[in-house]
């Protein structure tokens, strides 16, 4: 990192130096002779260029050896003029296509954007890179209208949740396909649950650095040539290639630092303990007391005999100890500066007729959380030969090393954030030091007897503690490859055949140590898991392009499919460890091995025809027939289609160019067949368990000397249909000002039908489950992308960009009788799916209320919870935005990116539980609160009364017993609808900084370089109570809105350093 | 065309491989057997039945009658009975329904194909316990439509009257199966309790209907049915339906995983830590470390007979039949034989010695007496009976929570049943509603049928 810096400084220093060169000058002007404002004026085979200024003018320094420029204007057609000795050219620009934007489409081929009749977006490989994100995934946040990015926590390496217009599938996945360099690739995570630690989704394997073209595709019109998979779109990544000419080498270097962006208030008034007999008495740690309902801390002192708990003694009244204060210990002192070193080099170019492409990627990272760790190490070669003039063949490929020491979290008696919150104030959990050098020191959290330290003697982790004696590792070894060949029989004619691979193992090994204190033994568990997941891809295609008249084109692509997957997983979980510390299988006594295997194949026959007529009607026309193994075999074959249309109009009749420069208006229509999740076709038996608590882990068999089998209470069906999308989505392309404003408008409705869904079953009939195709889900939105371009001369420019996304997506009906299907979360609070409901409500008790709304009071002035759940917060926000504001001047580019998120709610959790134990700020404030509750009270006879009776909140009332508080009294943590909170939020996701260097380039060796500043999630504004509400316990899975003791988010400041050979 | 096709598949299955399996066989779960045989079947049967008796429904109940006492989480809020309908869950859907019934019906089920009358007539005692304890918790639960899978997928719920007729009906052809039974009933293995002991079975069978008899007694007003029961059932301990659980943690009783994987959470009442002051059976029931009585002692250490991982589990036991033979003694006269002998039952089940000093300290044998002797002894393996003892008798008697009002419990009194699962609010709603409507609105205040 040194050396880099001291490089970049020296060639800075070099700059001064005059080099060999020449001024081009002139002017730009369309075909009226009026003046082209902002058109681009490049130096062919270099990133120098400038733009015109408002008189239409330009002057540009050209470096001896360059002798060519290019033009280039939105709407009218790019020009490469030869320099030949000139200094003045004066250029007419003639109008052309407008929008010039290429993109990748289904069956990896590129296609000009203009030609569509669908949504699609690109996103510019250069946001992904700045973004800065370990994971792609969260590279893509607030960047393209229609998707929804949620990451899991700031973890190092954890998941992130991807949706593309919504969610359709209950218990498959709802994320999209993703592609690269046209091998469909495995984006799943294994292992995301309310408790354990934050594991990968395996998109984080791509290294975002190779990626050259990264496209968005959203409805089926877009994605039926790929057939089931990309039933929730697709993102279709191209990674770089060589390009012939000398080896270029490319090396970025990053350094990032990471900190903690939320956490939530916590209180500093009131000491550990609880009240007894009407006196909130202070009950220190070796009681195992977990209340902070103690005495004030300023009715305390130190007694100034030092113990294992605190240095400064015990905790005694004021006046009777060594007249030392009480105090609040800060808890977040816990968490450090995370940070991230990414090292990237390349090399590309070509020989002959060969091309290559060769990177090398290196990437580590530290979390906020002590001994929190994530690390990639990634490699590819691209490359392409041309053997004859005919045939031509390529191989992408690429290896992955990644994985990290996780850190337990969530609904976890060892996770960091619950034994973090749950701390009182009067404790310290570093035991006199805070971070890092708390973390490696085991006086922090552990005592001499060898117990653990902590504020309840050993109920919950020390965090200290889990961030040592927790351990959790995992390392993944990844192949993605794809060799490619394409013989030309005919000019026109092409056959082309892929074979795509990509296999993986996820080894990972866990343990929860031997802790030995009397209030809560912990016999220790050590888990070794072993994932193997393999997906093969080949895909044979003709593709055959003709003009059928002067004016119809027409290009045909026929092809055959073979997806395969295999995935394997085997689990040996191991109990009572023997040797404390000692973190290997071996060292457990008694083994419960378990082993899930998920295997499919789909057979695909698809075609695709793309006809234009003239400029500015296309037409393109795709249908696919899957046949597949998951489905009953006698119906097992289903179709997908699509059709759509462009018509450019500002091509077909005259419109006043000051009006309007383009416009094209798209409209599509297409279906797309979905099969079931493996295995539900036949009812099997399992290895028995016996359990039913939901507090306690199962008995497993083998045991008692036998083994055991259990009736699955999965209902298989044998009589599964295919299931179906159809999506209808109309749009405009507009662009105004000279291209200088854009706007893009997309209106989709998609309708869901016969989804396959594992619905819950009264448990009365012997099952809990059973597979149905049953549920209408709706999804109806609104996709808006606009750009502006304010001021642009030749020294300044400032774009924006907006998208905008609105959508519903509503769950029209499950199967008969059926009202609800959980998904994720707790007995309590969960998301569930509910007819009629939005897609993932949060589900849980709340209060009682007549017809009226109005919450109904008891007598005593509490109010009463209604005994039936119900659903309580939507999780989906009413629209999301990103704005980005890009300004350059001369050399410098400043972007922003705004995340706005209006509506969406969220269960705090964690705010119920913190304020139960009363260590929140709320708790707090409330606890000398008298309060009449705002309701009614039953008058029995149908009428009601408004509620007068006050009631204390906590200890104004020294007669009322502790489980009266109205934290406390309605259960661990309150019920459901006391912590639901809205998530709006208003956040700079991005903030970049951007210098280049000017025209180096005959330094010889350096073709260029430049330097960013990067801060990410700077500034968030939002009421939510707890931490960053852009987390989710359950991960990537398809529940999403809980909070409970989630690891937090993260904020970072990273400085980048790129050069070019 | 196709022939095209299939010279196109096989090109491209050579280009790939593992092309050999048909889509029909990929689709086949190598991990998971499609049949299993019945002696594969009964273990989990019998471990799922026994784990119960320490799962939630207990310790709730425990906690209700004062016998446990919630310290921390959710057992605090228990304390005061703010009992939602989430609370039993876990229990109606994997503990009972699609848990030990499922087995159970598949059991009954297979027995009848493969002609094997001892796994029916077992499977059919341990589905008829389930099934009591279950309307003794609920009142009206679902029976007669019970268990049909995809032909009934909404069961209608049964009335609990019609629910204790239908176990003394089903323990009766269980009786009469394994009596009947020629060269064992078929057993072949599985049988964790009796290996296969037909008559231990028959024995239990009694006994589990003496149990459902004396449920219904204060409808009846008639304690010979459960007297002439018992007296056909175990007529020692020794013979008690009991499942030996193991010291692992895969392997070890419910009530001690509690206390290993929830720790300090639960403890013992301290009233009831005070009534067992001087009883020589306090130290195998709770521990105190000075402040506080905990049920379980840590690292699952100590004396505790039922709280400890490899616990000796009855799912019907001779103290509980010398208790109802006591009791029926003691509603028409003189009880002190009867008494001592449950006594001297419940001293020797927890292997504690001094039951006659004991049985000489107490005032009199009478109802009373009987009743709270029954509560003492029952404690720790017997939670339910000692819920549906109390319901019945209201002995001992016992002072609701002062915040025990709610609008789950509008009385505040102490609770009579358990709010239904949510589960079936939300696949069975029309039924449950049914059944709320039937029984007053079942809230947690208003009395079973059994006990009205």
């Amino acid at each position: 990192m040194k050396k880099v810096l001291l490089l970049f400084t020296m060639l800075t220093l070099c700059i001064g130096t005059t080099f060999a060169q020449r001024t081009v000058s002139g002017t730009v002007t369309d075909t009226d002779g009026l003046p082209l404002i902002g058109a681009n004026v490049l130096i062919m085979g270099t990133s120098i260029g400038t733009i015109t200024d408002i008189d239409g003018t330009y002057s540009l320094d050209v470096p001896d050896g360059y002798n060519t420029l290019v033009f280039s204007y939105t709407g009218f057609s790019t020009e490469e003029v030869d320099i030949a000795g000139r200094t003045t050219i004066d250029l007419v620009m003639a109008e052309g296509e407008l929008l010039e934007e290429i993109v990748v489409t289904a069956g990896g081929l590129e296609k000009n954007k203009a030609r569509l009749g669908y949504a699609i977006q690109n996103v510019e490989p250069d946001d992904v890179v700045a973004a800065k994100e370990v994971n792609l995934v969260n590279a893509l946040n607030s960047k393209i209208a229609g998707v929804q990015v949620v990451s899991s926590s700031g973890s190092p390496g954890s998941s992130a949740n991807i949706r593309i217009r919504g969610s359709k599938s209950i218990n498959g996945t709802n994320d999209p396909l993703f592609v690269v360099d046209g091998v469909p690739i495995d984006n799943s995570s294994v292992g995301n649950g309310v408790d354990g630690v934050d594991q990968s989704n395996r998109a984080i394997d791509i290294n975002p650095n190779d990626i050259a073209s990264l496209t968005v595709l959203k409805g089926p019109a877009a994605t039926a040539l790929y057939g089931v998979r990309a039933a929730n779109g697709a993102i279709i990544i191209t990674t770089k290639k060589g390009e012939a000419g000398k080896p270029k080498i490319s090396i970025t270097a990053s350094y990032a630092m990471d900190q903690v962006n939320k956490l939530p208030e916590m209180q500093s008034t009131y000491a550990q303990g609880r009240v007894l007999s009407g006196v909130p008495t202070y009950l220190g740690p070796s009681t195992g007391n977990g209340f902070s309902w103690g005495p004030l801390l300023s009715d305390l002192e130190f007694d100034g005999v030092p113990t294992e708990f605190d240095q400064n003694g015990s905790l005694v009244a004021a006046g009777t100890g060594n007249g030392v204060p009480a105090r609040a210990y800060d808890q977040f002192d816990y968490f450090i500066n995370g940070n991230t070193y990414d090292l990237n080099a390349s090399v590309s170019g070509g020989i002959d007729a060969t091309n290559y492409f060769v990177s090398a990627g290196r990437l580590t990272s530290n979390g906020i959380v002590p001994n929190s760790t994530f690390s990639r190490n990634s490699f590819r070669l691209n490359t392409n030969t041309d053997l004859s003039d005919k045939l031509s063949i390529g191989v992408s490929a690429a290896y992955s090393n990644s994985g990290g020491n996780r850190i337990q979290r969530g609904s976890n008696l060892n996770g960091v954030m619950l034994g973090l919150l749950r701390t009182t104030p009067t404790f310290d959990n570093g035991n006199g030091l805070v971070g890092q050098a708390a973390a490696d020191n085991v006086s922090s959290y552990v005592l001499e007897n060898g117990d653990m330290r902590s504020y309840r003697n050993g109920i919950y982790d020390n965090p200290y503690w889990t961030a040592n004696r927790n351990p959790s590792q995992d390392e993944v070894d990844r192949i993605i490859g794809s060799i490619f060949a394409q013989y030309d029989v005919m000019d026109n004619l092409s056959l082309n055949y892929r074979l795509g691979v990509d296999t993986y193992t996820d080894k990972r090994n866990s343990a929860i140590d031997i802790q030995t204190n009397a209030f809560r033994p912990e016999p220790g568990f050590i888990s070794q898991t072993k994932i193997t997941n393999k997906d093969i891809n080949s895909d044979l295609f003709l593709n055959y392009e003709r003009d059928l008249t002067d004016d119809i084109n027409m290009n045909l692509i026929v092809g055959y499919n073979i997806w395969d997957h295999h995935y394997n997983r085997q689990t040996t979980d191991g109990t009572t460890m023997s040797i404390p510390g000692f973190y290997h299988i071996s060292n457990a006594t008694d083994l419960v091995a378990t082993e899930v295997i998920d295997r499919r194949r789909i057979h695909g026959l698809y075609a695709t025809a793309d006809l234009s007529y003239s400029d500015f009607l296309f037409l393109n026309l795709t249908a696919r027939r899957d046949q597949s193994s998951t489905l009953p075999i006698d119906n097992n074959s289903y179709e997908s289609y699509s059709a759509s249309m462009g018509l450019t109009f500002t091509e077909l009749v005259e419109i006043d160019r000051n009006i309007i420069d383009y416009g094209k208006l798209r409209a599509s229509y297409g279906k797309v067949g979905n099969d079931a999740l493996a295995y539900r076709t036949q009812s099997v038996f399992v290895q028995s368990e016996s359990g039913g608590d939901g507090f306690i882990t199962t008995v497993q068999f083998p045991n008692f000397g036998t083994n055991s089998f259990e009736r699955s209470n999965l209902l298989a069906n044998s009589l599964l249909t295919p299931e179906s999308t159809t999506t209808f989505e109309i749009g405009a392309d507009l662009k105004f000002l000279k291209g200088r404003l854009g706007l893009d408008f997309t209106y989709y409705n998609s309708k869901s039908e016969d989804v396959i869904i594992d619905v819950d079953v009264s448990a009365v009939t012997g099952f809990t489950n059973a597979t149905l195709n049953s549920a209408v889900i709706n999804n109806e939105g609104i996709e808006i992308v606009a750009s502006a371009t304010p001021v642009s001369n030749r020294n300044f420019n400032w774009d924006i960009d907006v998208n905008y996304t609105k959508y519903e997506n509503i769950v029209e009906s499950l199967a008969p009788g059926l009202e609800d299907i959980g998904m994720a979360g707790f007995v309590s609070t969960s998301a569930d799916v509910v007819p009629g409901q939005p897609f993932s409500v949060i589900y849980g008790n709340g209060f009682q209320r007549n017809d009226n709304g109005d919450m109904i009071i008891g007598s005593d002035g509490w109010p009463l919870q209604d005994p039936i759940k119900k659903p309580m917060g939507d999780p989906n926000p009413d629209w999301t935005a990103g704005v980005r504001n890009t300004f350059s001047y001369k050399d410098f580019t400043l972007s922003a990116l705004l995340d706005i998120r209006q509506g969406g709610e969220m269960w705090c959790g964690t705010c119920g539980i913190i304020n139960y134990f009363g260590t929140s700020q709320l708790s707090a404030d409330e606890r000398n609160d008298v309060v009449v509750f705002d309701g009614v009270v039953d008058n029995g006879d149908g009428t009601f009364s408004p509620n007068n009776t006050p009631v204390a909140l906590a200890e104004a009332d020294p007669t009322a017993s502790f489980s009266s508080f109205y934290r406390v009294r309605y259960g661990f943590g309150g019920i459901s609808e006391m912590n639901i909170f809205d998530t709006s939020w208003l956040r700079l996701r991005e903030l970049t900084l951007g210098y280049t260097l000017p025209q180096i380039e005959s330094l010889g060796f350096l073709r260029g370089a430049s330097i960013f500043l990067t801060g990410r999630n700077l500034w968030l504004n939002t009421d939510y109570p707890g931490i960053d509400p852009e987390t989710n316990l359950t991960g990537d899975s398809n529940g999403f809105g809980l909070d409970y003791f989630n690891m937090p988010n993260t904020k970072s400041y990273t400085v980048t350093v790129r050069l070019d050979f | 065309m196709k022939i095209l096709k299939y010279n196109l598949i096989f090109l491209l299955c050579f280009l790939t491989f593992s092309c050999s399996d048909s889509l029909e066989e990929i689709n086949i779960d190598p991990t998971n057997p499609t049949d299993v045989g019945l002696n594969l079947i009964l273990p989990e049967i019998l471990s799922s039945s026994a784990f119960n008796e320490g799962t939630n429904p207990n310790r709730v109940a425990g906690i209700i009658m004062q016998q446990l006492f919630g310290i921390d989480a959710q057992q605090l809020a228990y304390n005061d009975y703010r009992l939602g309908e989430d609370v039993m869950n876990n229990y109606w859907r994997t503990g009972l329904y699609a848990g030990v019934l499922r087995s159970c019906k598949v059991a009954i089920d297979k027995a009848a194909e493969d002609s094997r009358p001892f796994y029916s007539g077992v499977a059919k005692i341990v589905m008829a316990n389930e099934y009591g304890k279950a309307a003794s918790f609920f009142g009206d639960i679902p029976f007669s439509q019970a268990l049909q899978g995809t032909d009934v997928l909404q069961p209608a719920y049964d009335s609990q009257e019609a629910v204790y007729a239908g176990v003394q009906a089903m323990l009766s052809e269980a009786i009469s199966e394994l009596s009947g039974a020629s060269e064992g009933g078929g057993y072949f293995g599985g049988d964790l309790v009796f290996d296969g002991d037909i008559d231990a079975w028959i024995k239990a069978a009694h006994g589990f209907k003496a149990r459902y008899y004396m449920h219904t007694s204060k409808r009846t007003g008639d304690y010979s049915q459960a007297v002439s029961e018992a007296n056909q059932a175990m007529s020692s301990n020794a013979e008690n339906a009991s499942f030996q659980f193991l010291s692992s943690q895969t392997g070890n009783f419910s009530l001690a995983k509690f206390g290993i994987e929830r720790p300090s959470t639960l403890g013992i009442h301290p009233q009831f830590a005070a009534m067992m002051d001087g009883d020589p059976r306090q130290s195998v029931y709770m521990y105190t470390d000075g402040t506080t009585w905990w049920y379980f002692d840590s690292a699952d250490g100590g004396n505790m007979i039922w709280a400890q991982s490899a616990a000796n589990v009855p799912m019907i036991s001779y103290v509980e039949m010398a208790f109802i033979k006591a009791e029926a003694a003691a509603a028409s006269g003189n009880a002190s034989a009867e008494l001592a002998e449950a006594i001297t039952a419940s001293f020797d089940i927890l292997g504690v010695s001094g039951a006659d000093t004991y049985i000489a300290s107490l005032p009199d044998a009478s109802y009373n007496t009987v009743m709270t002797e029954a509560y003492k002894a029952y404690y720790g393996f017997n939670f339910h009976e000692v819920f549906s003892n109390w319901r019945r008798t209201g002995i001992p008697s016992l002072t609701p929570s002062a915040n025990g009002s709610g609008g789950l419990n509008p009385s505040g009194s102490i609770p009579q049943r358990y709010l239904y699962a949510e589960s079936e609010t939300q696949t069975n709603s029309a039924n449950v509603e049914a059944a709320r409507a039937a029984q007053g609105g079942a809230l947690l205040d208003v009395p079973t049928w059994a006990n009205q």
